[in-house]
């Protein structure tokens, strides 16, 4: 069961639903359809690697079942939990109804009193088809929780001693992103097709920035595109992802802004870095130096076009 | 990297599972880790696909091949050495399935590349590797500084090395790293001696007196911080309840309802070492490696980098159990030993290359230096400040605080101690001792001593920065006139 025929057909889906995926990303997208096995990405913050589940579930049509990984998740918030509170009411009937001595507490765990959460949530059968479960960031949950998941990426299927196993009806797409801010353990990995989603071409990100920001001209596009890919060349602590090239044009628009000058780019530098450090280091001479480079580069472009 | 690996597949598709498993171990060869489940999941992956298009195959075989982004240079160049050149990938089958002509193969080699390849590979290299061990070893140089630094350079010799040493016939003679290493049990660590050792330089001892504190650090038992983790296990003296628990306990008993307890767990805090083996620094680094293994092997996660002038990652060779082999690896992998100092530099490359992957978790760092920077410039102060503000506690460790006159003189120390939680001496067994004993405590006799060096470097930096514009402008005129 594949909901794509071909690499190209995930390319073009995803393209119109406003998603630009690079070859690779497509060829492990469509494989992860095809073998029905989980996609494991990895890249820097702001890469679009929580957005392509997003889009994904838009142009499927399916589910999207959202895991936000936090250190000390665990199994009563990413599987199930016991309704306890509905336990005890339970208890308290049956007491009350029993007429021996000693009351009887059979089946206080039953199927009625679990609580799903979303892996649990994600292997029941959905009308709209077999739904996209994401497991956001999970290089902030701890070990233990990756060493839970196993189970689930082999076999689909969650355990609960009480209960027994619970199998999927039809196994989730299954989409796990991490920021890298630890290894994440060969076992894991194994279980998936890995991709690193890498920061897009030049030519890309135009497309990219005309598809998310078209209300900006041409013109303010290439030179944001140009001036976001020369600062990724800069050593930046944290270099800007593809989500603050479309804040930024996005903001230039709300400023009225057609082309970039000086003082713009000054003033809404906090668009595009987040460290002081990087800040100070790119406003004011840098920044103007990188523009006119990012002009002159643009204006030959056009030369040699004409 | 896409566009750059020209693909041309001259192989008809009923050979294709043959190809990739050869491929596959040809990727083993160069120290890929890979599993036969990951080779099966390659051929389905690549009949799925299809052989049609040649960027697809290559994008299908990335996706399962390549489980760590390290990985990528390496299996671009194998896979552009392999598909796209049928002599080599003839070469290649010749050498890794069981050999049948053992000589005899004239190559008539057109392209340079594959000219360079196939003398690599029929010519014995000129140092065999010495064991099979060795060379896996090698090869384990997973995301290095030093390894990244060539791959991006697309230096293909190093792979091509890789490539015939992993070829080459093992050597007969069995591994003879253990040889090398004597340690005498003689008659000289008596209880006095010991003592004696204990507080002795590390600069000031002999040969013999080294291997003794090798071996007393290898018998450190250091305690490591902690932290309480955001779990919790069950505990009659907890004090979260646990409902769960004292729910299944009513079950088994007929509905009594028994509140049972969790208490928080803690977990080891993960640990980060940079260590200098600069010029300077030249008689501790060899019992640092020592001091660091000895913590790599007490911890789960310690992350261990080496600078001199340039930053190397050497967490993978610490994990070595033996303590000998991992110092032989890390001498091999590392070529800035006793060199000049760029601790700025070094704390840069950390800061943007390692401290998001490393520094998690609430991540304690070491840093073993003493501080002289040959060179120092203005951003040693920023790359210090940043490095602080990642970790959760920052420790200086300096040989040079052993002279009870030390003060914090020097430019680089003065503006390197501003932003350090705490600084201690790491010159002798004994020091290393009490710095291990006190790690997970985290506080220490000395610190009252740091805040006070700390208000007197701010105070002279702040008095730098006040310094009259006219006395810059002469400053600035005189080097002027030089220059002129």
């Amino acid at each position: 069961m594949s909901a794509f025929d071909t690499v190209e057909a995930v390319q073009q889906e995803l393209g119109s639903a406003g998603y630009i995926a690079s070859d690779g990303l497509a060829v492990s997208l469509f494989l992860a359809l095809a073998k029905q096995r989980a996609l494991f990405l990895e890249g820097e913050a702001g890469v679009g690697k929580t957005e392509i589940a997003k889009m994904l579930a838009h142009v499927l049509d399916r589910d999207l079942i959202r895991l936000q990984c936090y250190e000390g998740l665990d199994i009563n918030q990413a599987a199930y939990e016991w309704n306890y509170a509905r336990q005890l009411v339970d208890i308290q009937a049956q007491r009350q109804s029993a007429t021996n001595e000693k009351p009887d507490a059979d089946n206080l765990f039953r199927e009625d009193f679990l609580i799903e959460r979303p892996l649990l949530r994600a292997l029941r059968a959905n009308p709209r088809g077999a739904p996209i479960l994401l497991i956001d960031e999970i290089d902030r949950a701890d070990e233990a929780f990756e060493a839970y998941l196993l189970e689930l990426l082999s076999d689909w299927q969650i355990s609960i001693p009480e209960l027994g196993t619970i199998a999927a009806a039809t196994p989730p797409i299954v989409i796990i992103t991490s920021n890298r801010t630890r290894e994440i353990h060969d076992a894991l990995k194994r279980r998936c097709f890995y991709h690193w989603v890498d920061y897009p071409s030049r030519e890309v990100e135009r497309e990219i920035l005309a598809l998310k920001a078209p209300e900006a001209g041409a013109v303010l596009q290439a030179q944001v595109v140009d001036f976001v890919q020369t600062l990724r060349g800069q050593q930046l602590f944290k270099s800007p992802g593809v989500a603050e090239t479309i804040d930024w044009a996005q903001a230039l628009v709300e400023l009225n802004c057609v082309a970039l000058d000086p003082q713009t780019v000054d003033s809404t530098m906090g668009v595009l870095l987040k460290y002081q450090d990087d800040i100070s280091r790119i406003q004011g001479s840098e920044a103007a130096r990188i523009l006119s480079e990012v002009q002159a580069a643009l204006v030959q472009g056009e030369l040699s076009r004409a | 990297m896409i566009e750059t690996v020209p693909t041309r597949i001259s192989h008809p598709t009923p050979k294709l599972d043959q190809n990739i498993m050869l491929f596959v171990r040809l990727l083993r060869a160069i120290g890929l880790k890979l599993g036969s489940a990951s080779m099966l999941e390659a051929i389905d992956a690549a009949k799925t696909v299809g052989v049609a298009d040649k960027d697809f195959l290559y994008h299908a075989l990335v996706s399962c091949l390549i489980k760590r982004r390290e990985d990528k240079p390496l299996f671009d160049q194998a896979f552009y050495l392999f598909w796209q050149n049928p002599k080599f990938h003839e070469r290649i089958r010749d050498l890794i399935l069981p050999r049948i002509k053992a000589a005899g193969h004239q190559q008539e080699d057109v392209e340079p590349m594959l000219r360079r390849l196939s003398d690599a590979l029929a010519d014995p290299p000129d140092d065999p590797p010495n064991t099979a061990e060795d060379v896996e070893i090698d090869f384990d140089t997973e995301g290095t500084a030093a390894d990244t630094d060539r791959l991006q350079h697309k230096d293909v010799e190093p792979m091509l090395r890789r490539l015939s040493d992993a070829l080459a016939d093992p050597p007969d003679d069995p591994p003879n790293t253990a040889e090398d290493v004597e340690i005498d049990f003689d008659t000289e660590g008596t209880a006095a001696d010991t003592d004696r050792l204990q507080h002795k330089d590390f600069e000031m001892m002999s040969a013999a007196e080294i291997r003794h504190a090798e071996q007393a650090i290898a018998n450190l038992q250091p305690k490591l911080p902690r932290r309480s983790a955001r779990r919790s296990k069950l505990s009659s003296r907890g004090q979260l309840i646990a409902m769960r628990a004292a729910l299944q306990h009513a079950e088994r008993q007929g509905g009594m309802v028994i509140p049972k307890f969790r208490s928080v767990i803690t977990k080891p805090r993960p640990l980060v070492i940079l260590c200098d083996i600069s010029g300077s620094m030249e008689h501790y680094s060899r019992i640092m490696l020592h001091f660091i293994h000895a913590l790599t092997r007490n911890h789960p996660q310690v992350s261990s980098f080496l600078f001199g002038t340039r930053l190397t990652n050497i967490s993978r060779q610490m994990r070595h159990r033996d303590v000998d082999e991992a110092v032989q690896s890390v001498s091999h992998l590392v070529d800035d030993w006793s060199g000049g100092t760029r601790i700025s530099a070094s704390l840069e490359t950390f800061n943007h290359r390692w401290s998001r992957r490393v520094m998690g978790q609430g991540a304690i760092t070491l840093l073993i230096t003493d501080g002289l920077d040959r060179n120092p410039d203005d951003a040693l102060g920023i790359h210090m400040e940043r490095l602080h503000k990642s970790t959760a506690t920052l420790l200086w460790l300096n040989p040079l605080l052993r002279f009870d006159g030390f003060a914090p003189k020097s430019h680089s120390v003065r503006t390197m101690i501003q932003h350090v939680d705490h600084f201690l001496p790491i010159h002798s067994l004994q020091a290393m001792t009490d710095l291990t004993a006190s790690l997970a405590k985290m506080q220490t006799q000395r610190d009252a001593k740091l805040a006070e060096w700390q208000a007197a470097a701010r105070r002279a930096s702040l008095a730098a920065d006040l310094v009259p514009a006219y006395a810059q402008e002469s400053a600035y005129a005189q080097e002027k006139g030089h220059t002129a």
